[in-house]
């Protein structure tokens, strides 16, 4: 995300700024050839102080303590009759009258077109193109902290399931699917695209034209996979994008639930994130993608890092260096270029490191409580109480940048293409960018963090207590997962505590001669 | 849902811990007449600010002397830093001087600021500016495309 930044912002204070751009292959192989990865620039956000850094992880681990405290005594089956049907509350149904509906479905597929659009015909200075900005920051930003509040919206609105509607319309049944999905499969195929995205956002610092045949291509691809294996099995196991915002809709106080017999959906207020405990994933594959929701962001906070980059240039570095030769001429670019392989392959695997230990946890609960559940079993039974560690590690990394970059959308309403128009009058709006104190940034980062950490926690235990007979089982079955929490609370605190490199390639610490 | 607002109570008691006991903006360091402006923090006399303490230990080399400008210099050769600090780190509301000298022309930006400085090969280019806004703000050679280094600046 951080290359996204680099690029908004680059171009919104310096319009003139370009880049090279790169072939589309090139941007998603992902080579960033050393003289263009410089240009990858760290956000505004400073290092959290160590001070707040040691307050946040003692007070993660003080409020663990007193969440299983509370629930070892408290009572656990009250969580059920908080549910509250909305559906036929005056305000709601006015909110959801037909015709809101369809202007907003179709305010959804304009975004997406308007996107497309903007990305081919427009300016190709990332700024002052609509496409970027409503992307990277309104969508996949701002729209997904809003999921955590409104609920899966993303399901009713997603623009692609409404030109699948459009298009049944005209050939109805179309994606009904050839072949019935091979179950076996899972969610890889989204996982695998929500790796092929991350990698993207985070190596790919796309133009505006790239975005769109980005964009355009999953597009089809959902065209061709939902008319092959069904619109239904493509929503639910092919689409990186409706799936994450499934995952952060649990946390939203809102769910909708759609009954068969049933016109439209219904909805039901419930405490905020106790959608985590109605649903526990079916297949391993959404284990991982929870665990790549968290590690892709915690690679994105820590491969800019001065220990992180200093782990090529000052423990791998000389083990290459050795190994190809020292003093072989062009040996120092071949190494610049296996820091990027490097860094990339360290983001591609982050999840399956982060499977092997939270499997380890798990293990360890086996271990602690004589249970006849199986490890994989228990593995997928707490997988979703990971998602509000997940959520904040998101809020925390990229908030600043979503409040810098996000109300740029409104001039940039008025001049899609950046060609100089002013469609509503609101072009000149926004022309200081929101730079928030740094002192307000560390409190509300640590804050997020604990608050996100103190609701897995609960979670957890909750779900513990639903698996394990008694209450003590249930406590010393969250003993691990309590160490796990505490664990991936402290490094995301103490990745926004390490300080920026100041840049991606180090000089070499031996020069050959 | 009183299990639950047991939570929330905790995490707004932990909030609220976190606000009273969190180091203040120090407050040793508040001199008698804080400077608001750029122009008041020009006239302060100095010797008002010279009895400021530091009090956060982790934080990079506060200045005794606030009000004093730093000054950095910078060499670049070809686009490339030569010499000079790839990080500046320093505190809000100082005085700073950036001097660049360049032996081919180009045009370097800071982010943040929105300050640009012309680089002209063998004469010294500077900018300055008070560091009123706290952040990580890089500096990058426009034509050379190369991101130079970044200025960070603490809160007092």
């Amino acid at each position: 995300m951080k290359s996204i930044r680099d690029s908004v912002m680059t171009r919104t204070y310096w319009s003139g700024w370009r880049q090279e751009a790169p072939a589309l292959l090139t941007l998603l192989l992902g080579w960033n050839s050393p003289a263009t990865a410089h240009v990858m620039q760290a956000p505004y956000n400073l290092p959290v102080p160590l001070w707040l850094y040691a307050y946040g992880a003692t007070a993660a681990l003080l409020a663990s303590f007193a969440v299983v405290g509370y629930l070892v005594r408290a009572d656990a089956g009250s969580s059920a009759q908080t549910h509250l049907v909305i559906t036929r509350h005056p305000l709601v149904r006015w909110l959801i009258n037909p015709v809101a509906q369809r202007a907003v479905r179709s305010l959804s597929l304009g975004a997406l077109v308007l996107t497309i659009l903007s990305g081919f015909l427009g300016t190709t200075v990332a700024a002052q193109n609509f496409s970027i900005t409503f992307f990277w920051i309104v969508f996949v930003l701002a729209f997904a902290y809003l999921t955590a509040v409104v609920g899966d919206v993303y399901r009713f609105i997603n623009p692609i399931l409404i030109l699948f509607d459009g298009i049944e319309t005209i050939k109805p049944r179309l994606f009904k699917g050839l072949i019935r999905y091979p179950q076996h499969f899972g969610y890889y195929p989204a996982v695998a695209l929500y790796i092929v995205f991350i990698w993207i956002e985070l190596f790919g610092q796309a133009t505006p034209k790239e975005l769109a045949i980005i964009l355009s291509c999953y597009v089809l691809i959902s065209l061709v996979a939902a008319w092959l294996v069904g619109r239904d099995a493509w929503f639910q196991y092919g689409d990186f994008l409706a799936i994450f915002f499934r995952l952060i809709g649990k946390l939203s106080p809102l769910e909708y639930r759609c009954p068969e017999n049933r016109q439209g959906p219904e909805i039901i207020l419930r405490p905020p994130s106790f959608g985590i405990l109605t649903e526990r994933p079916d297949h391993p594959s959404l284990l991982i993608f929870v665990l790549f929701m968290l590690s892709s962001t915690a690679y994105d906070g820590i491969h800019e890092t001065v220990p992180w980059v200093g782990i090529f240039w000052k423990q791998i570095y000389p083990f290459l260096a050795k190994f190809i030769g020292v003093g072989q001429p062009g040996q120092y670019l071949i190494l610049v270029e296996y820091y990027y392989y490097w860094q990339r392959l360290m983001m591609v695997i982050s999840p399956f490191v982060y499977l092997a230990i939270y499997l380890g946890f798990v293990a360890m609960i086996r271990f602690f409580v004589r249970t006849p559940v199986d490890t994989s079993s228990l593995a997928l039974r707490f997988a979703f109480t990971l998602i509000p560690i997940a959520f904040v590690y998101n809020l925390t990394h990229y908030f600043t940048l979503a409040i810098l970059q996000g109300p740029a959308i409104l001039p940039l309403l008025s001049d899609p293409l950046g060609l100089g128009w002013d469609l509503f009058g609101t072009s000149g709006w926004y022309d200081a960018p929101i730079l928030l104190e740094a002192g307000t940034i560390w409190h509300t980062q640590v804050g997020l963090i604990l608050v996100g950490h103190i609701l897995s926690v609960y979670l957890s235990h909750l779900e513990a207590l639903k698996i394990f007979s008694s209450r003590r089982e249930a406590a010393l079955s969250q003993l691990p997962m309590l160490i796990l929490m505490v664990i991936l609370t402290t490094i995301g605190l103490w990745i926004l505590s390490l300080p920026i490199a100041a840049g991606q390639v180090l000089l070499p610490p031996v020069t050959g001669g | 849902m009183k299990r639950y607002a047991g939570i929330f109570g905790l995490a707004a008691l932990l909030g609220g811990l976190f606000v009273l006991f969190r180091p203040s903006q120090p407050e040793p360091e508040r001199t008698p007449n804080p400077p608001s402006t750029a122009q008041s923090a020009d006239t302060a006399a100095p010797g008002l600010a010279t009895a400021v303490m530091s009090t956060t230990a982790e934080a990079p080399k506060a200045p005794e002397q606030t009000p004093a400008t730093e000054s950095f210099e910078f060499e670049i050769q070809n686009g490339k830093l030569i010499s000079g600090p790839t990080v500046v780190k320093v505190h809000q509301g100082d005085k700073v001087r950036l001097r660049f000298s360049s032996n081919v022309p180009d045009e370097l930006h800071l982010h943040g600021y929105n300050l640009k400085a012309q680089l002209r090969a063998g004469t010294e280019a500077s900018l300055e500016f008070k560091a009123s806004k706290t952040g990580r703000f890089g500096f990058e050679l426009h034509h050379a495309k190369a991101e130079l280094g970044a200025i960070e600046v603490y809160p007092r």
